[in-house]
């Protein structure tokens, strides 16, 4: 009785609706069939496969309020079972005109499918019927929820090798980064994938518009980090970057890209136990690129083996290392009258662990080394030594293992008599 | 403590039972506890600043963990290297106060003084050792070697206690001269050690260890006597003193 009243229901409000809006039927005729978990449809491109719509979830979404075939438009008007309609994708920039268009110019954009098969479209990352709003937590391009959405393909590893994607680790060294740290405690101001990469308009590093375009990382970093930006812009670092000197160091060269620790970690290669090798040595100890450059290469080893460099490869924590001089984002050259190290500045910059440094810290070579040019004191007291240890050393051998051989003779002798008494009366 | 130059011992040899035989052997006094105290508290500083010092130089060195990996924070290294240099300058100005207010310092002070017997010595050690003479020289109290390396040490203690002590306060040090002359102490520290360093392998391990005449050691530094045997061996002018046969030896010039 029951089904038959609903059934009437139905007819009388499709005929209703035919006759005053003559085609729109609404979500909850859609939902007579789709709201059946094991209902399934088939075509030739997906094969089999579920037609099941949560009602809660949609209602639910930032689209709640839409009509099924808003979307659906092909459906619109369409009596059901509509067996013989090709159900088309949903043309999200229908709406979403200004996001698909960033899309389409993107690293993720449809054209690059015949290369990159695995490209994902609007809804890999955003969902189907069960979109969110960005700011909602749950959502799954939400700040805490992208890298989860990324790591889909950014973190499998057969996606990453048959879509040629050239970091493969990118999610993991991210999940370890300070970023990360953040925003899993909370903290929505930190970075997140798009903070960076930008959410539709992804674009390879080799662009010129492109957020991680060498020259324009400070740019993209300096959106939350406007004090180290502010610094680094004075810094000969941006200067030689901004005349165009594509080896200059941007942020990333210095605090590594996904994996960013803060300078407090042990592991972070900005540690003052490991700046020296591990940021400042890839381009200041290179003999190609101070060639290229003209500035001293042998910096990292003379300070690797001052007292300082030395105290600090044994686990000192207290010493100077090349950021302590050096400045970290500001750094200049002496001859800078700003540098921390311009002669002018030192008596400063040694005071910050030397109380009261005097003009005294000024006259001689932090960097020294005992080479002939550079400190000819030195170098003739490291080779007067080398040739006293050499002489005393060499004749102390002598001496000595002439003595030896002489008592191990006269002992062998004693011990095996016999065999020289044969010989002396030879 | 007054100590005899010379001491007897009577040991009773032989089995038990059977006719015992009573043998005497003379001792003579080569080092007195005062001055052994002195050498080991030399010896013990000078290890650890050797270890402790090196272990800076070659901090990645497999043999420098126990200061990298106990306690990096607290700078183990440099404390320890720093307190056997306090013992070490102290013990070199006691040792300069003895040697003139006592009159055993004052003694031995005068036996080590070098003379050109000695280089005469050496050079005959050297001939001898080769063949060309028969004659092994004789020695008075000290031999040529342990007078070289007293003065050596005595050498080496003074550079590496100005050098060190100019890099241990180098606010003060930077006060009254130029950083260049911590660059010198650091370079004149580092190769000085080294030289201390393996004299003491090569040249004293040699003559009071390795020395088939020693080994495995010269335990006067620890009983403070010699033998009679051990006299003659190196110290054999000394003894004809003792026994009487010849006068006062070799520490006047000749």
């Amino acid at each position: 009785m029951g089904r038959m009243m609903r059934l009437a229901g139905i007819a009388g409000m499709i005929v209703l609706f035919s006759c005053t809006l003559s085609l729109a039927q609404s979500n909850e005729e859609c939902q007579e069939c789709h709201d059946d978990p094991e209902a399934t449809g088939e075509n030739e491109r997906r094969g089999e496969y579920s037609v099941y719509v949560d009602d809660e979830l949609y209602s639910n979404s930032i689209h709640g309020d839409l009509d099924c075939i808003e979307c659906h438009e092909e459906l619109e008007g369409v009596d059901f079972p509509h067996d013989e309609i090709e159900t088309r994708k949903v043309e999200c920039g229908l709406c979403h005109e200004d996001a698909v268009a960033e899309v389409s110019h993107s690293v993720h954009s449809p054209k690059f499918r015949d290369r990159a098969p695995d490209i994902p479209g609007c809804s890999d990352c955003h969902g189907v019927h069960d979109i969110l709003a960005v700011d909602d937590p749950a959502s799954s391009v939400s700040k805490a929820n992208q890298p989860r959405t990324c790591a889909v393909c950014h973190a499998d590893e057969e996606i990453t090798e048959r879509n040629r994607i050239v970091l493969p680790n990118v999610i993991s060294h991210y999940s370890e980064s300070i970023h990360s740290r953040l925003i899993r405690s909370g903290n929505t101001e930190a970075a997140t994938c798009s903070d960076c990469h930008h959410g539709h308009e992804i674009l390879s590093p080799l662009e010129q518009h492109s957020t991680i375009f060498k020259p324009n990382i400070p740019k993209t970093c300096g959106a939350c980090h406007e004090d180290a930006l502010a610094q680094y812009d004075i810094s000969l670092h941006a200067q030689s970057l901004n005349a165009g000197n594509k080896d200059a160091p941007v942020c990333t060269d210095c605090h590594s890209e996904h994996d960013i620790l803060k300078p407090e970690n042990p592991a972070a290669p900005t540690h003052g136990f490991n700046v020296a090798i591990e940021v400042c040595s890839p381009c200041h100890a290179s003999e190609r690129l101070a060639k290229k450059y003209g500035f001293r290469w042998r910096q990292v080893k003379s300070f690797s083996e001052s007292y300082h460099g030395l105290a600090l490869r044994g686990g000192k924590s207290t010493v100077a290392n090349c950021g302590s001089c050096h400045g970290v984002h500001d750094i200049l050259p002496s001859s800078d009258p700003r540098s921390r190290i311009n002669p002018a500045n030192l008596q400063e910059t040694c005071g910050a662990c030397h109380p009261n440094a005097t003009e005294n810290f000024a006259r001689g070579s932090i960097h020294f080394t005992t080479e002939l040019a550079e400190n000819k004191l030195t170098y003739f007291v490291r080779m007067f030594y080398i040739f006293l240890i050499t002489v005393t050393i060499g004749f102390m051998l002598i001496h000595n293992s002439l003595d030896f051989v002489h008592r191990v003779r006269i002992l062998y002798q004693k011990k095996y008599p016999d065999l020289f008494s044969h010989q002396r009366s030879e | 403590m007054e100590l005899p130059l010379k001491k007897e011992s009577e040991k009773k040899t032989g089995r038990r039972g059977q006719k015992q035989r009573r043998t005497k052997r003379m001792y003579y006094l080569r080092w007195t506890r005062h001055e052994r105290i002195q050498h080991w508290l030399l010896a013990g500083s000078f290890i650890v600043l050797v270890f402790s010092g090196f272990a800076l130089e070659y901090p990645e060195s497999w043999w420098a963990w126990p200061f990298i990996t106990l306690a990096p924070a607290v700078d183990l290294r440099g404390t320890l290297h720093r307190a056997a240099a306090t013992v070490n300058i102290a013990l070199a100005l006691y040792h300069l106060l003895w040697l003139i207010i006592s009159p055993r310092g004052r003694g031995q002070f005068r036996f080590m003084i070098l003379r050109k017997q000695d280089f005469r010595d050496m050079l005959n050690m050297l001939r001898y050792n080769l063949g060309n003479i028969s004659q092994h020289p004789r020695f008075s109290h000290f031999t040529y070697w342990e007078k070289f390396e007293y003065w050596a040490l005595i050498w080496g203690t003074i550079i590496m206690a100005t050098t060190g002590l100019m890099l241990w306060f180098e606010n003060a040090t930077l006060r009254l001269v130029p950083l260049k002359v911590i660059e010198l102490a650091t370079v004149i520290h580092l190769y000085e050690a080294i030289l201390a360093s393996l004299s003491i392998l090569v040249w004293h391990f040699y003559f009071v260890i390795f020395s088939p005449a020693v080994y495995p050691m010269n335990f006067s530094m620890i009983s403070g006597y010699l033998s009679r045997e051990e006299m003659l061996e190196e110290h054999e002018l000394e003894l004809a003193f003792y026994e009487n046969t010849e006068p006062i030896p070799t520490n006047e010039p000749r």
